[in-house]
């Protein structure tokens, strides 16, 4: 008898995320479907508003990353305005550039000190009261307040360019709407030695130790969890060097090989499908060129550090470099290695951000630009997981008729239910009992995507997790509610 | 008396908004006798932002409380979801306890919420609790404000 065995952490008012893993008659896993609960509403919720709304209402798509939406509409309506980036002020370029990189680094921060760092530092097999922050906190102690501290220097980042850490409004369609002094470029900086500058760069070097060192101990467990071959998208500047802000969208397939020759972005549509599933309200992206069984494709810091050529900062370049090195300069296709890129690029954040502070054009007078308008406007930008596409029209009246986001997770679907099958089957008895050991397992592969399972409202009622076995028939066989404490 | 009053929710998904709204309502009563907070959700950094203070408040949405609001003192916890990309006032407490060793008395103020899409207002109900929420905050954040601060060394 074909069984399903499900899990399902119930989160939210919606945004959660169930995994159903299909045992068939021989006991074992013949496939597995992540189920996550997007909200496509969004895009209807914005029509009709005026094109110029556009990047403050995004961000109440998301409370997890609002300043990646606020940044890839800005970018679409600086194309309406007729400000693309050639003609965009070199201060509101850099301000916005700062704000990004401000919103990486807390949110990669965030990631490896007090979300995945247990999974790493425990392994999947330590007790769930191991596996959270306070298990870090207890041997780890010095990791888990730098975590806070980072991203708390990011957020104040955020807030500098941004006017505020949530809804800012930094951002306007063809610039910015406030420089940065060079007070608080002073403070940023050279201020509090505990909370400048280049206290977050020695910070995010060591946390690259920490995982090196993990790897070296745990070879086995970080390279051969959930890896998978695949392709890999990711945006890259015009020299192939990686940038989160603007550039060209390249795409390599599992040996390096150039399939999306970089291209220009608002191009996507013919390059970049998205397939439906009746199963799952998210969408399954996929390269046109290769179809719908071979084209889809990761994003996110792995693709990002496989797909560039270099990272413009050295640093995080010589970090790059020995991440290259370890698969003979061939793309790496290992999940757990997800985290050591995602590390290299919170250096590489850092790194940036000491750089733009220094530079004077952040506290420029020219704030904005206005071309010739058009009425579509596509904007492109690497969120902190991924490829994030926003892209809108707008009619005579200035209303938005049009709007079409792609955001990072929807690009991670099927990379995710790869990461799961894998992990699921590896951990597999056999029994139609969700062992721990699975349910660690599986939540360890999904997690090192950092998906965005949340969106956007967070009223209290959530459940930790909960199991359930079904069989074919979807007659409950057995349902397990794990509680944290 | 230093008392924050911090509300958290998606003022752009119904009655996720409550949390914010009663902020809104209270800073305009209270004036610059409180701090105020709002935000989408809870994070990490919240351990900083409520450090130093005598009492914080947490305004938000519930779908599971009984009455229209309700008020709970809260105990550190290190309780922490699938993805802990929103946490839990509970855990906020705990950081601030275990990082900046300060302990501020932590209080849930839930308020009763019944939808929740994106674009709507709030509902009329919720917007009952909202009233009945900010009659009896006033009532209780008055006498916290006459009780004596702590000493903080920081």
């Amino acid at each position: 008898m074909i069984k399903n065995i499900t899990i399902e952490p119930l989160t939210r008012v919606e945004g959660h995320g169930k995994v159903t893993l299909q045992v068939d008659e021989h006991g074992n896993i013949s496939s597995s479907r992540l189920h996550i609960v997007e909200f496509r509403g969004f895009e209807k919720f914005i029509q009709g508003r005026p094109y110029w709304e556009a990047p403050v209402l995004v961000q109440r798509l998301c409370g997890i990353c609002p300043v990646s939406h606020h940044l890839a509409a800005a970018k679409a309506t600086d194309e309406i305005v007729g400000a693309g980036v050639e003609h965009l002020p070199e201060t509101a370029l850099k301000m916005r550039q700062l704000m990004h990189y401000g919103q990486f680094f807390q949110s990669h921060a965030l990631h490896f000190f007090h979300l995945s760092s247990p999974d790493f530092l425990f392994g999947v097999d330590a007790p769930v009261s191991k596996r959270n922050v306070l298990g870090v906190a207890a041997e780890f102690s010095d990791l888990a307040r730098q975590g806070i501290m980072m991203r708390k220097f990011g957020q104040e980042i955020i807030e500098a360019t941004a006017g505020k850490k949530i809804h800012g409004t930094g951002a306007i369609p063809g610039g910015i709407n406030k420089n940065l002094s060079p007070e608080q470029r002073k403070a940023f900086l050279h201020g509090d030695p505990e909370f400048n500058a280049s206290r977050m760069i020695e910070w995010a070097e060591g946390a690259i130790e920490v995982f090196l060192n993990y790897h070296r101990d745990n070879r086995n467990f970080v390279d051969g969890f959930a890896s998978f071959p695949s392709n890999h998208m990711s945006m890259v500047n015009e020299d192939g060097g990686l940038d989160i802000y603007h550039g060209r969208l390249r795409a390599v397939n599992a040996e390096g090989e150039k399939i999306l020759k970089d291209i220009d972005y608002r191009d996507y549509l013919q390059y970049i499908g998205e397939e439906v599933r009746a199963w799952s309200y998210m969408k399954f992206p996929y390269l046109k060129s290769l179809g719908k069984e071979k084209g889809w494709y990761r994003v996110g810091p792995l693709a990002r550090l496989n797909c560039c050529d270099y990272i413009p900062t050295p640093r995080a370049q010589e970090a790059f470099e020995k991440f290259r090195e370890y698969t003979n300069g061939k793309p790496n296709n290992m999940s757990m290695h997800m985290h050591w890129a995602r590390l290299i690029e919170t250096l590489f954040a850092a790194e940036m951000i000491e750089r733009l502070l220094q530079d004077d054009a952040l506290s420029g007078e020219t704030l904005s630009y206005q071309g010739t308008k058009k009425f579509e406007g596509i904007g492109v930008i690497e969120a902190p997981r991924g490829t994030l596409i926003h892209h809108y029209r707008i009619g005579d009246d200035d209303l938005i008729t049009m709007a079409n986001l792609i955001v990072s997770t929807t690009h991670n679907n099927q990379p995710m239910n790869e990461a799961v099958f894998r992990a699921a089957q590896a951990t597999f008895n056999g029994r139609t009992i969700v062992t721990e050991g699975m349910l660690n397992a599986v939540e360890v592969a999904v997690r090192a995507y950092d998906p965005c399972l949340s969106c956007a409202t967070h009223a209290l009622g959530q459940m930790p997790l909960m199991v359930e076995i079904q069989d074919a028939d979807g007659n409950i066989l057995d349902t397990r509610i794990r509680e944290l404490e | 008396m230093r008392i924050l009053l911090y509300g958290y929710g998606n003022p752009s998904r119904g009655d996720d908004a409550l949390g914010p709204a009663l902020v809104e309502r209270l800073q305009n009563t209270f004036a610059d006798k409180l701090d105020y907070r709002v935000s989408m959700q809870l994070s990490i950094e919240d351990a900083l932002n409520i450090a130093g203070y005598d009492t914080v408040i947490f305004a938000d949405a519930s779908r599971v409380v009984d009455s229209d609001y309700g008020l709970v003192k809260l105990q550190a916890s290190s309780q922490v979801s699938f993805s802990m990309h929103a946490i839990t006032p509970a855990y906020v407490l705990h950081l601030c306890n275990k990082y900046m060793s300060e302990s501020p008395e932590c209080y849930a103020l839930h308020l009763k919420g019944f939808q929740w899409e994106l674009g709507q207002p709030l509902s009329e109900r919720a917007s009952c609790a909202l009233e009945g929420a900010y009659r009896f905050a006033i009532m209780w954040i008055g006498q916290e404000l006459t009780k004596p601060a702590k000493c903080f060394s920081g």
